[in-house]
């Protein structure tokens, strides 16, 4: 009894004592709770209606505003892709092919928006309101939209137009336009405007791009938004031509806008009557494309308001009549079979249409350390023959078989034992009336070494050798492959070869006579020519007999004979002439620039490049 | 400190009992009013304020006064001089609040001190029915006091708590009046200040760790019933 009264009398006191507990205060603020969250976005797109159309690869930029909320996060989903935007009221999205294919898609945005209620969760920054918006999308690469910016020339002048954009809550504060030329290396922004229309004034006709950007604002002129709008991309409008005929040069030009176009002359000013769209000037002759031997010509680009500010120089230098199909250094090749003339230089072989002298075929050497060099055409099939020698130390070399007319290899010769070309156009190797190509070699300077391949294998079938007593100046071989012809210092030697090997020699003693090649259309003909007496002296391989002889002009260098009539290309100082080797008459001459010209198939060939076709012009 | 109490009491009724027909007997129940210098736990709250950093957020209580329960068992002696032991009961809190309808934070402390000790009067009236005295006690307090942080936010909830515990030592002067309207029955207040000169609070079941202390020194005031037993 007393212990049920002892606990009693504890509950008792302990319930007296925490029903004396401090009562604590609560603080609850009244807040009203938020419930929808106004936004705006725009986007920088092409739209349709409600749709946007996408026709590239592109990125979409978007810019939005909660007013006087701020943007927690914006989610753009489109197909698979999902682009998270956190704490930013602009970004990209971007387009590619790769992630979106050509079709129908939606781009839905849910906006994330901090309430700004005050509220303990708005405090903490997990209170928001969102707001999902939707937009159909139509991709379509092949789609061509009207252009957004449009450029048309008035008055002669540039004048870049476009239209306003429509947006939803961002305004137009002005727009930009913004130039980029890599022809006249430049880039900037060069105007600021709220037209929709402007007018550059400056342009003269380069290849440039214009990009006209719009510059947007909010409403409270807080945060300004640099969107592209569209470009503008200008060929290039100044262009000119330039053609030649064996008297006179031609420049002709379009240009469409008005500038101001002022026109140098090895630095001379050329004063042009009004409207006059065309220069013509003299030949300086054929074969060089040096500058020395041509006319500079600048043709100056200025703003029509300010000529003193050229923008665009384009520089030329010509006067050779010819067409330049390629660099200096350059061999040439005709083969008589087909009528095709061919090149050789650096690592390409090209071969040209006669007499159009269109570009046909090109095949380049894929292994850079080879160059090619001479070139010998069949007279009687359509191989030609090209070496190629590499650029090592090693100085490999390899004479190259092609079918000319599709110049697909036929053989490869290794002849790392070729002779050296010691005289320069020296002719090493020599196609013969049977298809054999024979090349020389040599052990020193006063023998040689006929190597005989097979032009279908490129196999060496024969060799023969020959000697003399002093340093062989030259050699020539005959198409028939009957005689080679060597020239020393007192002696000019006969090698008779009878299927490739020597039958007969004769010494000729001579102090002033130069051999030359065999008359290409007569192969018992050897063209050759006394200093002294300054003439031709055609002979009969046979018996060394003169068959004929015509003057030379002074001083001469006999360059070649045409493989298709045996015209003989001479050269002097200053003039090139042809002549008929039967009557002795000139057939053509004009100014003299380059060097190591040659005549082939009726056309002028040059080692700068150049090449003339002379049909027309050749009298009868 | 508490075993030289316990001796000192055990003393006191030991020789009482020896001369028992000259006492008279006492049991006490008095109901009051204390404040309180919580300055340390204050600045608790404070500091969770400046931490928390969210507007609105404030503190509803800062450890102010509140009742205060007292019971003593004493013996009158030599007509003028009264001693005996005592049981008090005083309690505080202290909170940070605030509460919306998105959630809810909270912060609060709730401070409980049990205090033991031993008294002395001396009644300035000899053998009157109405005497005003003087009085001193001192003892111990045992503090029990807890902290909790709660907070609710959206579907995000916290809830974190806190005990700790320490005792302080307390001397406690004060003046009184005594109303002796019956022979067994009698009325009494008082006025005292409660200094505590000795504050220790460790988090439970970790003494090294030192917390916040409890001072529970301040003004106490109340009024009380008296039982006379002979």
């Amino acid at each position: 009894m007393k212990k049920n009264l002892f606990l009693l009398a504890i509950i008792l006191l302990t319930s007296l004592l925490y029903s004396c507990e401090y009562d604590l205060t609560d603080n609850y603020v009244h807040i009203d709770e938020p419930t929808e969250a106004a936004v705006s976005i725009d986007l920088n797109v092409i739209k349709e209606g409600q749709s946007l159309i996408v026709n590239k690869e592109s990125d979409i930029e978007f810019a939005l505003t909660a007013f006087e909320k701020e943007v927690n996060s914006a989610i753009f989903k489109m197909g698979e892709k999902e682009w998270v935007f956190t704490n930013k009221e602009e970004g990209v999205i971007s387009i590619t092919k790769e992630d979106f294919p050509a079709g129908e898609y939606t781009l839905t945005c849910d906006l994330f928006v901090k309430t700004n209620s005050g509220s303990i969760a708005d405090q903490q920054g997990v209170e928001y309101l969102s707001q999902s918006l939707s937009w159909p999308v139509v991709i379509d690469y092949e789609l061509s939209l009207p252009a957004t910016v449009v450029s048309s020339i008035r008055d002669g002048f540039l004048e870049l137009s476009w239209s306003e954009p429509t947006l939803s809550y961002l305004k137009v504060k002005g727009y930009q336009v913004h130039y980029k030329s890599e022809e006249v290396d430049r880039e900037k922004a060069i105007e600021e405007t709220t037209e929709l229309v402007f007018t550059d004034k400056n342009y003269v006709g380069e290849a440039a791009t214009y990009q006209v950007f719009m510059e947007l604002t909010n409403e409270e002129e807080s945060k300004t938004h640099l969107w592209p709008m569209g470009s503008v991309e200008m060929t290039k409008q100044f262009k000119y031509y330039t053609s030649s005929n064996i008297n006179e040069i031609e420049i002709r030009w379009e240009n469409p806008i008005k500038n101001s176009l002022t026109i140098l002359i090895d630095n001379e000013k050329v004063n042009l009557p009004q409207g006059q769209t065309y220069l013509r000037l003299p030949t300086t002759g054929f074969g060089s494309t040096q500058s020395a031997d041509q006319y500079q010509i600048e043709l100056n680009l200025a703003p029509y308001n300010t000529p003193e500010e050229t923008i665009i120089s384009h520089k030329l230098l010509t006067g050779s009549f010819g067409q330049v199909v390629s660099d200096t250094w350059t061999r040439f090749g005709w083969n008589k079979v087909e009528d095709i003339l061919f090149t050789a230089s650096s690592n390409k072989v090209c071969s040209y249409t006669v007499p159009d002298l269109k570009l046909a075929k090109t095949i380049t050497e894929t292994d850079a350390d080879y160059y090619f060099d001479q070139i010998a055409s069949s007279p009687v099939s359509t191989k030609i023959a090209v070496l190629k020698t590499s650029n090592l130390v090693s100085k490999e070399k390899q004479i190259v078989i092609y079918d000319g007319r599709y110049l697909n290899k036929l053989a490869t010769i290794p002849c790392n034992d070729i002779r050296l070309e010691t005289t320069f156009g020296q002719q090493l190797f020599f196609f013969t009336t049977d298809d054999k190509l024979v090349y020389f070699a040599s052990y020193g300077t006063s023998n040689l070494r006929g190597v005989v391949c097979n032009t279908l294998t490129g196999s060496k079938e024969k060799e023969f050798s020959v000697y003399s007593e002093s340093d062989i100046f030259r050699f020539t071989l005959s198409p028939n492959g009957k005689y080679l012809v060597t020239s020393e210092k007192h002696v000019i030697r006969v090698f008779e070869l009878n299927n490739y090997q020597v039958s007969d020699r004769r010494d000729i003693a001579q102090s002033t006579d130069n051999i030359h090649d065999f008359n290409l259309t007569n192969e018992n003909e050897l063209f050759t020519s006394n200093s002294e007496e300054k003439k031709l002296i055609v002979r009969n391989i046979a018996d060394w007999s003169v068959v004929r002889e015509m003057a030379l002009p002074s001083p001469y260098e006999i360059c070649n004979n045409d493989p298709l009539n045996g015209n003989l290309l001479v050269k002097t100082t200053n003039k090139l002439f042809i002549y008929n080797t039967f009557t002795g008459d000139a057939l053509f001459s004009t100014a003299n620039k380059g060097s190591h010209i040659r005549l082939l198939g009726n056309t002028l060939t040059s080692y700068d490049g150049l090449i003339f076709n002379l049909n027309n012009y050749l009298a009868q | 400190m508490k075993h030289l109490l316990l001796l000192f009491t055990a003393l006191l009724i030991g020789t009482f009992t020896a001369k028992a027909q000259d006492f008279t007997y006492t049991l006490e129940y008095n109901l009051g009013y204390g404040d309180y210098r919580m300055s340390a736990m204050q600045g608790s709250l404070k500091s969770n304020l400046a931490v928390s950093a969210i507007n609105g957020y404030k503190t509803t209580d800062n450890f102010s006064g509140d009742m205060i329960h007292d019971l003593r068992a004493g013996v009158i002696f030599m007509d003028q001089h009264q001693a005996g032991v005592l049981f008090g009961y005083q309690n505080t809190a202290g909170q940070n609040h605030l509460a919306d309808y998105s959630g809810e934070i909270r912060y609060k402390i709730r401070n409980r001190g049990y205090k033991f000790g031993t008294f002395y009067r001396y009644f300035i009236a000899e053998k009157a029915s109405f005497t005003p005295f003087i009085e001193g006690s001192m003892g111990t307090i045992l503090n029990y006091a807890k902290s909790t942080f709660a907070s609710q936010i959206g579907d995000e909830a916290t809830h974190d708590k806190m005990r700790m515990k320490g005792h302080n030592i307390f001397i406690q002067p004060a003046v009184g009046i005594l109303f002796k309207f019956h022979r067994h029955i009698g009325a009494q207040a008082t006025i005292g200040y409660e200094l505590d000169v000795i504050k220790k609070m460790h988090l439970k079941g970790d003494r090294d760790t030192k917390m916040t202390r409890a001072d529970w020194s301040g003004l106490r005031v109340s009024i009380g019933a008296v039982a006379f037993f002979y």
